[in-house]
Parts: C-alpha cells; sequence; structure tokens
C-alpha cells in the first residue's frame, strides 16, 4: 500500500468520523396524547396531580385518555421520573388533579418502549397526597 | 441500535468522495491525467467507481422518491404488510436527511393523504399513517366516526371481513368506505372493541393529527401525540410491489392484482 492509498484512506476515514460526530444525537423523550372528553376544566399546576394505581373510592369526573409512549435503551429512574412528569403535565394542562394507571409496562416492539395508558379524572375533595 | 440507512449510505458516500478527492489532488500535484484509464490501488479505484452511483441514489432516495415497505396492518385494508410503496419525498418541501433541515418548501400536507413520518418516539424508525387533522382542526372521534371541525365524515357499510392480524390471530373486522371531506378510502374497525372516544381535540399550528385506517389496531396520534410538519418525509404514491410472505406456493408470493394501486 503506497502513501498515496494510506492518505487517501485516512483522510476518508476521518471525514466519516466527522460525519458522525456531527449527526444529531436522538434523545429519547416521552411523547403522549391527552383525548379529551366531553368536559374540560382550567390547567392547573403539574404539582397538584396525584398518581393513582387503583380507581379511588371517591366521586370522580373523567376528563380525559393519557397514552405516553417513552424509548428507552436502559430502563432505569430516569426514565420512570421522566414519564410520570410527562403523565402529570399532561394531565395539569386539562385541570385533571389525578390520573388512574391503566397500564405501564415495558414493551418490546419496534424498539424498547415505556408504555403508560391511562385516565385523567377531576376529584373534588382530594387533597395531594400522592399513593 | 437502530439500522440507519440514510447515515450508512452518506458515510460510504463521504468516504468515497474524499478518496476521490484526494486523488483527484495528488494528479494535480503529480502532473497526472485524472481520468486515464489504468490500473490503481482497490480502494482508489472502488472509490471512483461507486462514488457517482451512490451519490445519485442519495440523491434520487433524498429529494425525488423513496421505496418504502410497509410492515404492520396499521394501514389496512388500504395498504397491508408486505406492500412496498413508493414515496414522493419532495412534495412537503425538499429536505436533508439525517438533519432534516428543510432546504425548499414546497406544498403542505392535505387531508386523507398517506405520508410517512419518523415515530416521535424513536426517529430512527419510519411510520406510515394517514393525515386526518390540519393544524387549526377540531376533531372528535365518537363510537368509532370521526368529526372534524364538526363535520361528520360518513361511513358506508361494506363487508365482514375476517383475517390475520399482526400477532397471527384471526380477527374479524368491518369494512366501511369513510368519506375524509371528499377523499373516500377505506377503513377498518373491530365491532367488538369499545370505541375510544374523544371530544374537540384541537391540532396546534405546524402539527398534523395522522391515524391508521384499521381504526382499533393502530398507533397513531391518539398514543403518541401530533407530528410536527417538519419531521414529515413525504406522502405515498401508489403500491409498485406486494409480497405475500405467508403464502401456501411460490407462485403466489407476489401479490398481483396490488401492484400499481394508487394511494
Amino acid at each position: 500500500m503506497n502513501a498515496r492509498t494510506i492518505l487517501c484512506t485516512l483522510a476518508g476515514l476521518l471525514a466519516v468520523g466527522f460525519l458522525i460526530l456531527l449527526t444529531p444525537r436522538e434523545v429519547l423523550l416521552p411523547k403522549g396524547m391527552v383525548l379529551p372528553a366531553e368536559q374540560t376544566r382550567a390547567p392547573i399546576s403539574a404539582d397538584q396531580v396525584t398518581i393513582y394505581h387503583q380507581t379511588p373510592q371517591t366521586q370522580f369526573t373523567r376528563l380525559a385518555n393519557l397514552s405516553v409512549e417513552q424509548g428507552f435503551t436502559a430502563l432505569n429512574a430516569k426514565t420512570k421520573t421522566l414519564l410520570i412528569q410527562k403523565i402529570k403535565n399532561m394531565a395539569a394542562s386539562i385541570g385533571a388533579n389525578g390520573v388512574i394507571v391503566t397500564l405501564l409496562m415495558p414493551y418490546n416492539g419496534v424498539r424498547q418502549m415505556l408504555v403508560f395508558r391511562g385516565t385523567a379524572i377531576y376529584v373534588p375533595s382530594a387533597t395531594g397526597s400522592a399513593n | 441500535m437502530s439500522f440507519d440507512f440514510p447515515l450508512i449510505l452518506l458515510s460510504v458516500i463521504v468516504f468515497t468522495g474524499v478518496v476521490v478527492l484526494i486523488d483527484f489532488i495528488f494528479c494535480l500535484c503529480n502532473h497526472e491525467s485524472f481520468l486515464e484509464k489504468k490500473k490503481r490501488p482497490v480502494i482508489i479505484e472502488y472509490s471512483r467507481a461507486f462514488f457517482p452511483v451512490l451519490l445519485l441514489v442519495f440523491c434520487i432516495r433524498s429529494f425525488l422518491i423513496q421505496p418504502y415497505r410497509v410492515p404492520s396492518g396499521s394501514l389496512e385494508p388500504t395498504v397491508i404488510p408486505g406492500d412496498f410503496i413508493l414515496v414522493n419525498q419532495f412534495d412537503y418541501g425538499i429536505r436533508f436527511p439525517i438533519w432534516n433541515k428543510k432546504l425548499v418548501s414546497i406544498d403542505e400536507p392535505k387531508r386523507g393523504q398517506i405520508a410517512l413520518l419518523p415515530y416521535p418516539v424513536d426517529h430512527a424508525i419510519t411510520f406510515v399513517k394517514r393525515v386526518i387533522g390540519l393544524p387549526g382542526d377540531h376533531i372528535s372521534y365518537i363510537n368509532k366516526v370521526l368529526y372534524i371541525n364538526g363535520k361528520k365524515q360518513p361511513q358506508k357499510f361494506i363487508d365482514d371481513v375476517t383475517e390475520l392480524n399482526d400477532f397471527g390471530q384471526l380477527t374479524t373486522y368491518q369494512k366501511y368506505q369513510e368519506d375524509l371531506n371528499g377523499v373516500k378510502h377505506d377503513i377498518f374497525v373491530r365491532p367488538n372493541t369499545p370505541s375510544k372516544n374523544f371530544y374537540n381535540l384541537i391540532v396546534p399550528k405546524n402539527d398534523y393529527f395522522m391515524m391508521g385506517d384499521n381504526r382499533d389496531d393502530s398507533d397513531d396520534s391518539r398514543y403518541w401525540g401530533f407530528v410536527p410538519e417538519n419531521t414529515l418525509v413525504g406522502h405515498a404514491l401508489f403500491i409498485w410491489m406486494s409480497w405475500d410472505s405467508n403464502a401456501a406456493h411460490w407462485y403466489d408470493y407476489i401479490r398481483w392484482n396490488r401492484i400499481g394501486t394508487k394511494l
């Protein structure tokens, strides 16, 4: 292999290295949707939203169906925190002070994802204590 | 790690392009003819041969048309697994792949078009869905019927259809023809699944609401949200090949009747 070939190859590899460095890295953020029911309310703060793992025994109004999907490479506390914060923000945007979790599970389909399905509710007597 | 074909293709183009460029500079410095036919080292010879071809393929795929194989049944009955569709890459604007920067604006997505988009949860995966809601639209979905800006999108029952779903289970669907503000297309609904009603969903500015035609078996905007206009890749033109990998005989692998179907 002569100097010309070595130089051409090194320059080519260097250029590919630069290309890969310049390629934007995708940050896996949770994506979701709020599908509103007939009744909606004014937005509230996300801090006021309580997550319920079982249907609360008190009276409540159903405000929306919530869905969130989040890709991950390693399922850790940060992934779950991001997902929960997204759920709370979405619920708060329609004035829901509670979210009933219907489904929260990792899914290995087209990619590794954390899938959330739930219902955003308004509980008139909610005290703000998390379940 | 996802297989990112455009990045791999561009990497090979950059490598071969730089090899050809450096070789060209060497030719200039040594007063050699760049176009002279003579034996060259393998890397330089192959780079010279492949660079223009790969560049042409990249330009056609990125800026004109690209083929896409449909892997799932979320757009059934319009598009079925194994269909290969040809996608218009420039109608929604010419954009540079990988960085997804729009270079030239041409047209906007229209209601009823079948569009390609990166899966919002992971952009390395491409989804194909129908454009249902345009920016500013108010969308409701009540008892499996769409209402756009308060107007009911009429459905006409066609037939009951039983077929295998994506998980290999026999499923009975009701096939309807939906009139989406003048765009008539077929949809599937499952009579035994509850309707996930929603009311007065407002599509934000510059965003689109996408759904699959297989209404009860589609992972779409109802689950991962609106799709920004600048991420839509292009819209489907027609089916150019349809491959049935579950066919009983080799001569049934190609679904001839689907080839050429306009979308």
